[in-house]
């Protein structure tokens, strides 16, 4: 003998089932079978068909309207074309279920259009302002608990009436009651479990974009705050942080119920504005076009045409009129950049290819988009949407595959640039290299043996290779020495290159009285043209301790500590009539001549502390060595050369 | 990190009771201070006879910033019909004034009035 519990189940079931079959005005409703007194067993999908008419009037809330003239609809049809332009819906369907239930719930989900629910003539709920003038949106899912005393007093015979606005509802053939709306008769504990995995499920792909348009985008930013010459980066990087950025606030506005108008809704409009501004941006820079009125015309469309979508959702333009609206952006940005990346790409710009396949794909979804309006508004004709593609209980539009053709397209554009960076970053660096030991070999020619004379040398370059330079000349015929330390203007490759070509000036001449020198050398500079700003300082030592020297803006040289003052003169290769005054002078055997750079005089501490021409003047009595470790450790910024002599 | 030049132009009177003009310079000079420089110097109009380089509010001057410096006297002295006076370097930049040999070309003044005393 089966348990009370258990024959009532049963009897329920049965019962259930007759009912079914026996209920006037249903022509193939699915019913739901209560299954025990906690509620409902299983869920009832409430596909109808459902009856609907177009209009308004609270009258057909109540179960006791007669409907039988309503127009029947089938689960998962099109409106009727007399639907088509309707703005206000009522949906009416007759269901059983079994009296004492003591919970269930309607669940609604993905029924994009405000709506108010009732039950035998009673709101239970809704989402949104039902108000033909007012926007839509979809709603995020939610269960209307039914009371209880609902089903009790109308002894289970159920009228579900749904009364649904805006639109017009009809537009392109939807029907609210399509495939992705869902209602069903749930047991309330289910609801929270339902929402959650419908959202998981409804903002998957968005959520992948949004992951998606964020990685590739903060690589952007990355990439362009080391290089920032390259704007096309930073574009990149708004346009694809603007999208990620407008996919969470399309989340935050679905779930808000934020109407159209609303500051969310305009913020989100911004957003995609200054995204569809950067899009444009990134093409221009990445093609190499220059920024013209056409372009800027086009940027200025693209932001202010997104304007018009609120008006546009809330059904306030004429239809017509806000679809060509909202076309205009996607025609602008697909046709003339599609013709600017096939003329690049003819041009040979190698970037320009790879971004051709997702910019033809995105042209077919809404060119096909838009020739589907129009066939619809001018014969009611609707075409079938484009391929989908179904990846388990996902549907991937066909622009979404554009999308995600279009991120892999920039993601390789970046991977191709940063190797084609690192090439040319070793190949620079095999060319520094290859300066520094150019450099070093003419500083080794420029220290030649020197009998009868000590000399000792420091150089101590701030980068891989520096401007300095010195020369170091012994003149065999009268057994005297001449000696030059300068400093060109500048740091790094180009300064080196400019020592270059002046070692190659100096070792070419014979080396002279220090002003003929220093004079050479000014006319060959300004032989070069701009060269710059090149200080020297040119010194000839006898075997008899007498010496002569001319200064040209460089740092006087020093005798045993105390400074060698000149009148001060023009750096080299700055004007033409520039004379070098000599000045002589004598040294014992014992005492020492320095020269040095003014990479000395102006290291810096981290305290910001120039180290200054006293101190400078107590350095002096130091070797060579030992005088540019002491700058180099105070704060080296520029290349420091030392050079110390005196009598053997 | 090198703070950018800025020009601020005022005028003023000599010594001689004649009208001078005095581009106060603020920040580093460096390369990229050619523009700015050579632009306010231009801006001057062919009337300034005398003019004054203030540099008190100048933090750092490296050697492209001296050579645009040289570059805007040896315009002024090919022209001819301008003086041109310093004041306000530090005594380190100072000497480096005096050893690239500005002094041939400008007065180098301690402070505003000695400046002006001298036009």
């Amino acid at each position: 003998m089966l348990s009370s519990r258990r024959s009532w189940k049963c009897a329920a079931a049965l019962a259930w089932l007759l009912l079914l079959c026996l209920s006037p005005g249903l022509a193939a409703a699915q019913v739901a079978a209560a299954t025990d007194g906690a509620g409902l067993g299983h869920s009832v999908h409430l596909r109808g068909p459902w009856l609907a008419a177009p209009g308004d009037n609270p009258r057909w809330a109540s179960a006791d309207y007669d409907d039988s003239k309503w127009t029947v609809l089938p689960p998962r049809v099109p409106l009727p074309a007399s639907f088509g332009q309707a703005r206000s819906l009522w949906f009416r369907l007759h269901l059983h279920v079994p009296p004492h239930t003591p919970s269930v719930a309607l669940y609604v989900e993905s029924l994009p259009f405000n709506y108010s629910v009732y039950v035998n003539g009673v709101n239970i709920g809704g989402q949104g302002e039902v108000d033909p003038d007012r926007a839509t949106q979809l709603h995020p899912p939610v269960g209307f608990p039914v009371p209880p005393r609902l089903i009790d007093d109308a002894g289970g015979r159920l009228v579900v009436a749904l009364h649904v606005s805006g639109g017009p509802i009809g537009f392109l053939g939807y029907s609210p009651m399509s495939e992705d709306t869902h209602l069903e008769l749930v047991n309330p504990e289910e609801v929270p479990l339902r929402q959650s995995f419908r959202l998981a499920h409804d903002w998957g792909e968005s959520l992948a974009l949004l992951a998606f348009n964020l990685l590739v985008g903060l690589c952007g930013l990355v990439i362009w705050w080391s290089l920032r010459e390259q704007r096309e980066y930073l574009a990149l990087a708004v346009w694809l942080l603007c999208n990620a950025l407008s996919i969470v606030l399309n989340f935050w506005a679905h779930m808000a119920g934020a109407t159209p108008g609303s500051p969310l809704a305009l913020t989100l409009v911004l957003v995609m504005s200054f995204s569809s501004v950067a899009e444009l941006e990134f093409m221009r820079l990445l093609l190499k076009r220059p920024q013209n009125t056409l372009w800027l015309s086009l940027e200025a469309i693209a932001f202010f045409v997104n304007f018009f979508i609120p008006l546009l959702e809330t059904g306030r333009l004429p239809l017509h009129l806000a679809v060509s609206l909202v076309f205009i952006r996607p025609l602008i940005t697909e046709i003339f950049v599609g013709l600017v990346l096939l003329r690049g790409a003819l041009r040979g710009n190698r970037d320009a290819p790879l971004l051709l396949l997702p910019m033809a794909l995105w042209s077919v979804s809404d060119v096909y988009g838009i020739v589907r309006t129009i066939v619809f508004f001018a014969s009611d004709v609707l075409w079938p949407d484009l391929p989908k593609v179904h990846v388990f209980s996902y549907t991937v539009e066909f622009a979404t595959v554009a999308t995600t053709v279009a991120l892999f397209s920039l993601i390789l554009i970046i991977l191709r640039r940063t190797i084609r960076l690192s090439r040319e970053r070793a190949d620079l660096a095999a060319e520094v290299a290859a300066a520094e030991e150019l450099q070093l070999l003419l500083m080794a020619r420029a220290s030649r043996p020197t009998p009868g004379y000590q000399v000792s040398t420091e150089y101590r370059p701030m980068q891989q290779v520096g401007g300095d330079f010195f020369l170091v000349q012994p003149c065999e015929e009268d057994g005297s020495l001449v000696v030059i330390v300068g400093d060109v203007s500048g740091k790094g490759l180009q300064a080196a290159m400019r020592v270059s070509m002046i070692l190659g000036v100096l070792q070419r001449e014979v080396m002279g009285q220090p002003d003929r020198v220093l004079g050479k050398l000014n006319r060959a500079l300004l032989a070069q043209g701009d060269l710059g700003f090149t200080t020297a300082c040119c010194l000839r030592l006898e075997a008899d301790g007498s010496f002569c020297f001319a200064n040209a803006g460089h740092l006087n040289p020093y005798l045993d500590g105390d400074e060698l003052a000149s009148e001060g003169a023009l750096p080299l290769g700055m004007a033409e009539e520039t004379s070098y005054t000599v000045l002589c002078g004598r040294m014992d055997r014992g005492q020492r001549i320095v020269l040095l750079s003014d990479g000395v005089v102006e290291a810096r501490s981290r305290k910001g502390e120039m180290f200054g021409f006293d101190r400078t003047r107590d350095l002096v009595r130091m070797d060579a060595s030992a005088m540019a470790d002491v700058a180099q450790r105070f704060g080296q910024e520029d290349d420091i050369t030392v050079l110390t002599l005196s009598l053997a | 990190m090198q703070a950018s030049t800025k020009v601020a132009e005022r005028t003023a009177t000599g010594g001689s009771g004649d009208p001078v003009a005095i581009l106060a310079f603020t920040g580093d000079i460096s390369s990229t201070s050619k523009d700015t420089i050579l632009d306010s110097y231009k801006g001057l109009g062919a009337t300034a006879a005398k003019v004054l380089l203030d540099f008190r509010g100048v933090d750092y001057i490296n050697s492209s910033g001296i050579a645009i410096i040289i570059q805007l006297l040896l315009e002024a002295n090919k022209a001819g019909h301008r003086t041109i006076g310093i004041f306000g370097l530090t005594p380190h930049f100072n000497k480096v004034f005096t050893m690239v040999g500005v002094a041939k070309y400008a007065t180098i003044s301690p402070d505003e009035a000695t400046a002006l005393g001298k036009l």
